[in-house]
């Protein structure tokens, strides 16, 4: 019955939102799917959770995003939320060049737990406080070079980037996903005709003690 | 709070165990929150197993609920109230519990714990109807994390009072029986990924007071007067009818509520189950009707056999509403087959039995049910047999149990037998019949493209037998 109204979409990605706490995760997360920034926010406790319908290249994609604390103390829960995540979006700092150098500890985060066909997207977050800066846009660039990663800087209080952001990112991912579909597509057509019937008269009686743990 | 030294602090629940006394080695907020579980679990163990099954993990939304004690939820005017309703509970550990090394809940051992535990519940009870309608972890999540901001505290609170001996109880039961019984948690569905969702023990149900379910049943079907309407359009037109039935038989149950009662009958096993299983139809469609026969009729075994012959649970148990998914499709094909013979009507029966304690799927009698099955009924049993095994195997261990106190399977066989022409329209049944036929056979396709484990050629295959499902579905809830 809910079936219905989920179905209302031809692609279903899941996205965690990550980085050290304070670099403005929640309000790229409120400003993309709510268009609102809140500047008095408080730290997520856990994972928060959002989500937003796009199109992309006449598809209509459904983004799940979730949006994990950054603080140290949830780490221990973390890690399952990468579990069926096929994209992330990596946020640092651009004032904090802390925030930046820990890039690289997220990097070996998502190594660890998340799907290594993962999609992960860096951004500078804050890019309206230039004046303090104490990352330079290049540093960003290079990092995002070398570990072969999209790279945008954002402003979730100016909206700038970021949509374009999870656009991007979005957009990377469903070009893997339809690749893949259209791989099995055609794997599937030369194999389908003689491969159907057969299957299902071998299988089926035989099948009976997998039942249990397959029909999950 | 008595500082970080009562059981329930706070300030320790990211650290491992204070306890060092886990079996399980993570942290409080884990053990908390498959605590919580636990408990929703014997509540309300549709919407658990639901919540399970879409691998809603509960510490994706109880860190946030218990890190900050709820204070994230409510406003501040009502997150008072609450706090001293916390507060006000003792939090010193139980002595039930202390002598018990390997307490797996130990943060919740105590009467304020297990309060805590009892008040999550209950909001997830709250929005009970709104996450059985949701077919995706995220989405549910959504809800649970953004708690309705409307709600009636001081209902909430109540609840949570009700359920708070409970929660205590389940909380040392659990940890008693952990060292006792090694049930393995064979839930077969579905990635069990919380620590202890599905695992607790299948005995624990006998051991609830009786007169629990009554109150629980009276507490959770006033809330489904509120959420009357939720998704109502959807309901077959079968059933309508039914609901109206049923209505009627609740307000009687309601404006006569039965005393409660502290024998320990023959019943006992029955009782509880019976009426988990009527919670889960009562979901949006009020078919509370076995709530009420069991609990008017505070008799034997016989009267828990007899309602199945009543004609007044039968077969809708687990239609859409049915917060499993699978259910869904095999409940229709069993519909398709009940006048086929009545070990498939049996067969209905059990499935719609919200599989409570999903352990145990490895006992032995129940093959023999399949066996007759196969036998009858041929292919079209294979899809049903699939889908309802957990089910059905809740249904012969309670009829194993039933048997061991002095009643047979051979009653059970009967009252199937005359659930039959009383409410199932012959040409509905026949269409039905079809309509399992096709599911069946796209259900096949799904099943040997798992077992070929090909999944680049089979992909196809089964996204187009499952599209053909999706259609009969959306044929069978209009009809």
């Amino acid at each position: 019955m809910a079936g219905r109204v989920d179905h209302e979409y031809d692609y279903l990605f899941k996205i965690v939102l990550i980085g050290d706490s304070g670099v403005g995760k929640s309000n790229i997360l409120s400003r993309f799917t709510r268009n609102e920034f809140c500047l008095e926010s408080k730290s997520t406790i856990g994972v928060e959770f959002a989500t937003k319908t796009l199109q992309i290249e006449g598809k209509t994609v459904k983004a799940q995003i979730w949006d994990t604390a950054g603080q140290e103390r949830y780490r221990a829960i973390t890690s399952a939320y990468y579990r069926g995540a096929v994209g992330a979006l990596l946020v640092y700092d651009i004032t904090k060049k802390q925030t930046f150098d820990n890039v690289n500890r997220w990097l070996r985060e998502l190594r660890e737990h998340a799907d290594s066909n993962i999609v992960i997207m860096m951004t500078g977050n804050k890019s309206d406080l230039n004046h303090l800066r104490a990352v330079a846009d290049q540093d960003g660039q290079n990092l995002a070079e070398k570990e072969g990663l999209s790279f945008l800087e954002t402003s979730a209080l100016e909206a700038l980037n970021v949509e374009r952001a999870f656009q991007t990112i979005l957009t990377e991912i469903y070009h893997i996903v339809s690749k893949k579909a259209l791989a099995a597509q055609e794997a599937a057509s030369a194999a389908a005709l003689p491969g159907q019937g057969t299957t299902i008269n071998v299988n089926d009686p035989s099948g009976n003690d997998k039942r249990g743990c397959c029909s999950t | 709070m008595s500082g970080a030294h009562g059981v329930v602090s706070m300030a320790e629940f990211f650290s491992p165990s204070p306890y060092g006394s886990s079996l399980t080695g993570f942290s409080p907020v884990i053990e908390a929150s498959s605590a919580m579980y636990h408990l929703l679990s014997v509540v309300d163990s549709p919407l658990h197993t639901h919540l399970v099954e879409l691998g809603v993990e509960p510490q994706y939304f109880s860190l946030r609920w218990l890190r900050v004690l709820f204070g994230r939820e409510f406003s501040l005017e009502d997150l008072l109230l609450l706090w001293d309703e916390i507060f006000a509970c003792d939090n010193t550990k139980c002595k039930k519990v202390e002598a018990e090394e390997s307490s797996n809940c130990g943060v919740l051992d105590s009467p304020r714990g297990a309060f805590i535990s009892a008040f999550a519940v209950s909001m997830i009870l709250k929005l009970r109807a709104s996450l059985l309608a949701t077919g995706n972890a995220t989405s549910c999540l959504q809800k649970l994390v953004n708690f309705p901001n409307d709600v009636n505290l001081e209902k909430l609170v109540a609840k949570a009072k009700s359920l708070q001996a409970l929660a205590a109880e389940v909380n040392s039961l659990n940890s008693i029986m952990l060292v006792h019984n090694e049930v393995k948690p064979a839930s077969a569905r579905g990635h069990s990924l919380s620590l202890d969702s599905s695992s607790y023990p299948r005995t624990l149900l006998n051991v609830v007071p009786e007169s629990y379910w009554e109150e629980k049943w009276r507490v959770l079907h006033n809330e489904e007067e509120h959420k009357q309407g939720v998704g109502k359009e959807e309901v077959p037109k079968i059933r309508k009818g039914w609901s109206e039935r049923v209505k009627l038989r609740l307000s009687r149950t309601e404006t006569d509520p039965p005393p409660l009662m502290k024998t320990v009958s023959i019943k006992l096993p029955e009782e509880p189950s019976s009426v988990i299983r009527s919670l889960f139809g009562s979901d949006e469609n009020k078919e509370n009707s076995v709530c009420d026969e069991v609990v008017e009729q505070q008799g034997s075994v016989e009267v828990a056999d007899k309602k199945f012959g009543s004609g007044e649970i039968p077969l809708n148990f687990s239609d859409p509403p049915s917060p499993i998914h699978g259910l869904e499709n095999s409940s229709v094909a069993s519909n398709s087959s009940v006048d086929e013979n009545e070990a498939e009507s049996c067969g209905t029966h059990r499935e719609g039995c919200p599989p409570v304690g999903v352990s145990a799927v490895s006992n032995g009698p129940p093959s023999e049910y399949d066996i007759q099955n196969d036998e009858s009924t041929g292919k079209s049993v294979a899809g049903v047999k699939e889908r309802s095994f957990s089910g059905k195997f809740l249904w012969l261990r309670k009829f194993e149990q039933n048997g061991v106190e002095g009643a047979t399977c051979e009653g059970c066989d009967n009252s199937c037998e005359s659930s039959k022409g009383e409410t199932v329209d012959q040409n509905t049944m026949v269409s039905l019949r079809n309509l399992g036929e096709a599911m069946l056979e796209n259900i096949q396709v799904i099943e040997s493209v798992f077992e070929t484990g090909s999944p680049e050629n089979g992909k196809v295959t089964a996204m187009s037998a499952l599209n053909e499902l999706r259609k009969i579905s959306n044929l069978l809830s209009q009809m």
